[in-house]
Parts: C-alpha cells; structure tokens; sequence
C-alpha cells in the first residue's frame, strides 16, 4: 500500500506491505540504521524514536499508522555534521558504552525535552524508563540529560 | 499472495460503514502494542486491517451528566496525566501511569486494552473498582452499555461475531468524602506485567467509617474479579491497620480459592496481605 508520512523533516510516498512495523521501514526501507531493534516488544526500548511529538517504540507501529504522522530518529540530532548538545552530554558523562541503547536512549530523553525543558532528575529517570541499558547503570545516562538540561534538582 | 487491505476511518459513521460492508477475516487495531507482541504473523492470515488510530472523535476524557466519559482511543498517558482523571478516578490514572513504559503508554489505548482483555490488564480492576461502564456499537450501529464486568464475563466474547467496537467508558461520580488506589506487583518497576495487582474505591462519612467499598483485583484468573466479599467486610467499619489486615487476610483466602492448583498461588497469597497495605498506604 502507498504511505506518505514525513521522517527527520523528509517528505516520503513509499509502496509499503503493510505488515511492516516503522522499525522495518525505517531501516529496511529509507536505510536508516540509526534505530536499534532489541527485544522486539515494546520492552527494551533500543528501537525508540519520536512520533508525533511523542517517544514510542518504533517495533510497536504498523506501517499503515504512519499516514501523515511525522518521525523524528537518531539521525536528525545534530546538524552539519556537528553533534547535539545531548549528543556531547552523553559522550563527556560515559553515558556511551557498547552503544546499542544510545539511540533509543538519545530520542527518549530528545522527547522529553522537547516537552520540558527543565525536568527534574525524577522526570528524566521517568522518561528514560523503559529504555534498558545494560553497561551503564543509568547514572551517567542521567547526568548527561540533566547537564543539557541545566536542572539542580 | 494478495496483499491485506487496509482500512483507516476518521469517523465512527465511517467505521460502522466499514464493519457493515465486510464480511471477511479481519482486525481492528488501536495503539497495536499487544498486537504487535503477541501475533504479527496472524496479519498474514487477514483480509482486512481497520486502522482506529485516526478516529479523533474516539479521544476524549469529559464530565457528562455526573460522570467521567473516556473515549475509547484515549492513550494511557493522557489518561494517566488528566487532572479530570486524577480528580475523580485516581485509582484508574494510578493504574495508567503504570502500563508498560512512557513509549507503550504513548501508543496504548484504553479501549485496545478491555478489548484485549489480559488477565493482567493494569486498567481491569480499576475500572471494576469504580464501577465503570463499557459502551460499544455493533455494525447495524445497535449501542450496548454494560457494567464493566458484565462486559469482560458476558459481552467481550461477542464483540468479533457482532462486528462491534469499544467507544467509550463511564465512570459515574461519587458523592462525598472518598478516595480511589491501585497498586501492582510485578518482577520490576517498569515496563512490568502484573504478577498481582488491586485497586480500591472507598466512600466515607465525616468519622472516616465506610459507606461503600468497591474492590478490583487483577491477574487471578482469566479476567480481573470484584470481591464482594471484601465490600461486606469493609462497609460500615471505621477505617484503620487492623481492618486492612482484615481484608489482606480475606484477600489471601480468595486468591486461594481463585488459583486453586496454580503454581504462582502459594505467592500471591502471601503477597497480598502486604500490597493491601501499599494499597492503603499510597
């Protein structure tokens, strides 16, 4: 079936099998690898990405959901090449280890900021909460997204 | 083979139109986070997905005629971050707030979650607590309200074979002093399915003695239960330490009748008279 939505501020109109999940299309069928799949359930939190404004696991979206919505991934933090604040937070606070959970973890704790800009430790712990990660102990994870976010609580 | 259809209403009339003109194999899906666990290879075997997620008249949360009205497409965080939920059915945005994890509760609908019908489902025994009601249309655009456990026992079954959906729930208001919980047991904080789980609405007159008690548990059987018994036990009594371990222990009792031979049995009745204390604690 033909699916127009709109990734990373990109327009798409892409024939898609409808079974696909977004994780699939993102990956499979735009090339961006960016998105981790872990569990594949909805309990690891690697394959996260922004949607509508809201962090959700993208192995939990049928592709036929995906009309008109827009997508936000791993790959538009950062611009030029730079990379965002968030990005130089967890990198400067060890909050980078094997990797494999830094992307959902990046567009997690990129979704809340973009709801509030000022959260409290409580609500960045909230919000990364189901992103599992299984080097760091959450931690430097958290100290990295307090730093950009400027909170002293 | 030929590929799946796929159906997105934006309407309910639409919806009706739809479920009225088709005849074949199909799925209604909303926040698709069951689904999508439990059976994506049973896509394969469908004619026809109908896609709820773009019925926008299906995501509401409203105070109608003395009762608190939630659409059926309403996510768990807007549930769970409603002051109008908060307010009057604290039980249920406790309930909410712990589905899964923010993604899940960002896609999870409340209708999705009673059509699923889970024995673990967080939002069962608040709803059974609150005395909530179910309102669904079939295809001919017939309008059903049931009680919620009339719903899970009698009417859930049926929804398939009367081609209906889930459009919203009620909660009627309750006059005076009370207060509504929930809590959960489960192998961690997030992202946890409910090993057990209780929620409690209770009224109480100005010398804090009981009028009405309404409890839901959850993850005892195949659909959560009320516990009449525990109503009997409670009402009428000044509310205090030595009547909450009065229910745990005939909670204890209950679950020892309900999972007679199951294996997680000699825990949950143990466990309960400790979570009935966090009930009331929270």
């Amino acid at each position: 079936m033909k699916i127009t939505f709109k990734v990373n501020g990109r327009f798409y109109e892409e024939e898609i099998d409808p079974t696909f999940r977004l994780i699939d299309v993102l990956r499979e069928k735009l090339g961006l690898t960016g998105t981790k799949e872990g569990c594949g359930e909805g309990e690891c939190g690697s394959c996260t990405v922004i949607f509508d404004g809201a962090a959700v696991c993208s192995c939990l979206v049928l592709a036929p959901q995906l009309e008109g919505k827009e997508i936000y991934t791993v790959e538009s933090l950062g611009e030029d090449g730079q990379l965002e604040a968030l990005q130089e937070a967890f990198i400067k606070n060890g909050a980078v280890q094997c990797g494999y959970c830094t992307p959902g973890m990046l567009m997690s704790a990129k979704a809340l900021l973009m709801k509030n800009p000022n959260p409290s430790e409580m609500e960045i712990r909230t919000a990364i909460s189901g992103n599992l990660c299984r080097c760091t102990g959450y931690n430097q994870i958290v100290r990295a997204v307090k730093e950009v976010a400027g909170c002293t609580n | 083979m030929e590929e799946i259809r796929v159906s997105s209403p934006k309407t309910t009339v639409e919806l009706i139109d739809i479920l009225a003109s088709f005849d074949g194999k199909y799925l209604m899906i909303a926040g698709c986070t069951d689904l999508l666990v439990d059976s994506r290879k049973k896509l394969n075997e469908l004619e026809l997905i109908i896609d709820l997620s773009s019925i926008k008249e299906m995501s509401y949360i409203k105070l109608l005629d003395n009762t608190l009205v939630i659409g059926a497409m309403t996510t768990f965080t807007e549930i769970s971050e409603s002051s109008l939920v908060k307010d009057h059915a604290f039980c249920l945005a406790k309930a909410a707030g712990s589905i899964g994890s923010p993604q899940i509760r960002n896609r999870a609908t409340i209708g999705g979650n009673i059509a699923n019908g889970s024995a673990a489902a967080d939002s069962a025994p608040a709803l059974l607590a609150l005395d909530a009601w179910v309102r669904y249309t079939d295809r001919a655009g017939n309008v059903y309200t049931v009680g919620f456990q009339d719903f899970q026992e009698n009417h859930r079954g049926q929804m398939k074979e009367k081609r209906a959906f889930i459009e919203c729930i009620g909660i009627p208001l309750k006059d005076g002093n009370g207060f509504s919980s929930f809590i959960k047991l489960g192998s961690r904080s997030e992202v946890s399915i409910s090993k057990l789980s209780l929620a409690a609405a209770i009224s109480l007159d100005d010398k804090d003695i009981i009028r009405s008690f309404r409890l839901g548990m959850g993850s005892v059987g195949k659909t959560a239960v009320s516990v009449t018994a525990a109503e009997k036990l409670m009402e009428d009594r000044l509310l205090g330490d030595a009547l909450i371990h009065e229910l745990g222990v005939l909670l204890s009792k209950e679950i020892e009748e309900l999972l007679k031979g199951r294996a997680s049995m000699p825990y949950k009745k143990k466990a309960v008279i400790g979570l009935v204390q966090d009930l009331f604690n929270k």
